[in-house]
């Protein structure tokens, strides 16, 4: 392992050729994008008056248009200086809008996908199934504005807001965030509700969310929410990893720490060669540690770190067994643990808090 | 007047981030210019021993750099450019490793394009390495190699890939698990 790590360190093949046709290439695409919003902006600017207005306001405006202004480079640079093209100042881009007919304007950035779910005079529903979205509400208090991510819920009465959808390597939602920039936001993502005003951000993990509605809330679904995660199978034996992990996370999530600790038991008892089993007993050893259950955390923790010396998390996994074998009343196996750690992690974040633990065991 | 795309490469002075970024958010290309000089090589690195090869390499810089560029001046904090700029590398690197899975041509890739080494002889176990992390999911190959190849810190992979802490460890770990036991290691 070490010598094919060693081995996909070589070096990169990237030349100062490379890095200057690349840059070429940075170069033109964003002045053609540049060049395709001036284009649109231009377009509905046109659509809106009259040709001669029109004509009036270019003679004005195109001069002092700051999108269109170049950085003061002489035109006797030598030939083969790099191609110097306008950036346009900020706000740099022009993004599609979808303007809905209460005059409230969705700003849909990058590859962002909304969909109006309900337009009536009491109740506008849109749903955003990807991409960042800056929704711009009019106020309007006899109406509600719901925007629904992944079935996380932003309501607001006339605000400006932005709303982030991250998908996850397979294209399905895994985190929604939320950033205000004036008014008042109620964002509820199933499991709680949270208020945001002018500069509050709020970040929301759909996957935990989703999990701890399944189990926490008898709420039933409703059809226009978006996908949710499904837990899956492995046939007719018992739940799956996935379904364990689930219900371990859902049940953590809303504090019931014995199922949580079931869930997590199973799944290193039924999927023991499984990788995620390796995590799964650093979790079981929190989830015991936070029942007050010491000896039985710190048996997870061991195991953890015994599956893996070298893992990633065998250092902080030997760390708290020896943690939680002191507040087991276990001082022999504390004193080993945090002996054996010592001598294994030479640097490690840990070094400090072990000596302590050695110095206050009897 | 001189000019001054001529000029400034012999006259240049160490600007910072931060006076690049707030340069290029007036519109300075040369400020641009420089942003790139200074990270797009770092950017490349991490895009290739995240792809392990190079077929695409140069276009997921670009867009990288296309995005950034139109995305400056959301950043919050301009000290921090370069785990910014890998932040988006890594994004659109991911993209293209599932887009890649779905077309279920990344193992004929792999034959002919893995990771470039300089000895032949050293590049056996870079090959071996990438089949092996070809069968594991992006998810977990990203913030693996992120980690154990560019030798990023847990915080600064946790960032890249838009995670957690902990959901990186444990990333991370269940990576190494997996390739443990198809390189023969010691799970």
């Amino acid at each position: 392992m070490e010598a094919a790590r060693r081995a996909a360190q070589a070096p990169v093949p990237w030349d100062d050729l490379r890095q200057r046709r690349v840059l070429d290439r940075v170069q033109a695409s964003v002045a053609a994008r540049a060049e395709v919003r001036r284009r649109r902006r231009l377009g509905s600017v046109l659509a809106g008056v009259s040709a001669a207005a029109a004509a009036v306001l270019l003679s004005i405006a195109w001069p002092s248009d700051p999108v269109e202004e170049p950085i003061a480079v002489a035109s006797s640079a030598a030939p083969d200086a790099v191609s110097v093209v306008p950036l346009p100042s900020i706000p740099y881009a022009t993004w599609p809008q979808l303007r809905l007919p209460d005059d409230s304007v969705a700003e849909l950035r990058f590859d962002a996908r909304v969909d109006v779910d309900v337009q009536r005079d009491d109740l506008v529903r849109l749903l955003q199934h990807r991409g960042e979205v800056r929704y711009e509400v009019a106020p309007d208090r006899s109406r509600s504005f719901v925007v629904d991510a992944a079935g996380v819920e932003v309501r607001v009465v006339g605000t400006v807001f932005t709303v982030t959808l991250d998908e996850s390597l397979d294209g399905r939602p895994q985190r929604v965030e939320i950033a205000v920039e004036r008014g008042l936001v109620e964002v509820d993502s199933g499991a709680r509700v949270a208020e945001l005003g002018p500069g509050d951000h709020l970040s929301v993990d759909v996957n935990e969310h989703v999990a701890a509605r399944a189990l926490a809330d008898d709420e039933p679904e409703r059809p226009s929410r978006a996908a949710r995660p499904s837990v899956s199978t492995s046939g007719s034996t018992g739940p799956s990893v996935d379904a364990l992990l689930s219900k371990a996370d859902a049940a953590r999530a809303s504090g019931d720490l014995p199922a949580a600790a079931a869930a997590l038991s199973e799944l290193v008892r039924r999927y023991s060669s499984d990788p995620r089993a390796y995590s799964a007993y650093f979790q079981l050893g929190k989830v015991e540690r936070a029942r007050g259950r010491h000896a039985a955390a710190a048996a997870a923790f061991d195991k953890c770190w015994k599956r893996a010396p070298q893992g990633p998390l065998a250092e902080d996994a030997s760390a708290e067994a020896a943690v939680s074998w002191k507040a087991a009343g276990r001082a022999d196996r504390a004193r080993a643990a945090a002996e054996a750690y010592l001598a294994r992690h030479r640097a490690g974040t840990h070094q400090d808090r072990m000596r302590a633990l050695l110095a206050e065991l009897p | 007047m001189p000019a001054l795309a001529h000029v400034l490469p012999l006259t240049r002075v160490a600007h910072s981030d931060e006076e690049l970024v707030a340069r290029v958010l007036r519109g300075d290309t040369v400020a641009f210019r420089d942003l790139y000089g200074r990270h797009g090589r770092y950017v490349a690195g991490v895009i290739y021993r995240v792809m392990g090869d190079d077929a695409e390499l140069e276009d997921i810089v670009q867009d990288t750099f296309v995005r950034a560029a139109e995305r400056l001046h959301t950043l919050r904090t301009p000290a921090q450019v370069r785990p910014w700029l890998v932040t988006i590398a890594v994004r659109l690197t991911q993209s293209r490793l599932a887009r890649r899975r779905r077309r279920s041509f990344i193992r004929h890739q792999l034959t002919g394009a893995v990771a470039t080494v300089s000895d032949p002889r050293d590049r056996a176990p870079a090959d071996e390495l990438y089949s092996a992390l070809d069968q594991v999911p992006d998810k977990l190959r990203v913030p693996w190699i992120l980690h154990r190849i560019e030798g990023q810190r847990l915080e600064e992979v946790a960032q890249a890939c838009g995670v957690s802490l902990a959901t990186v460890k444990r990333r991370i770990a269940d990576a190494q698990v997996r390739l443990d036991r198809r390189l023969g290691g010691t799970p």
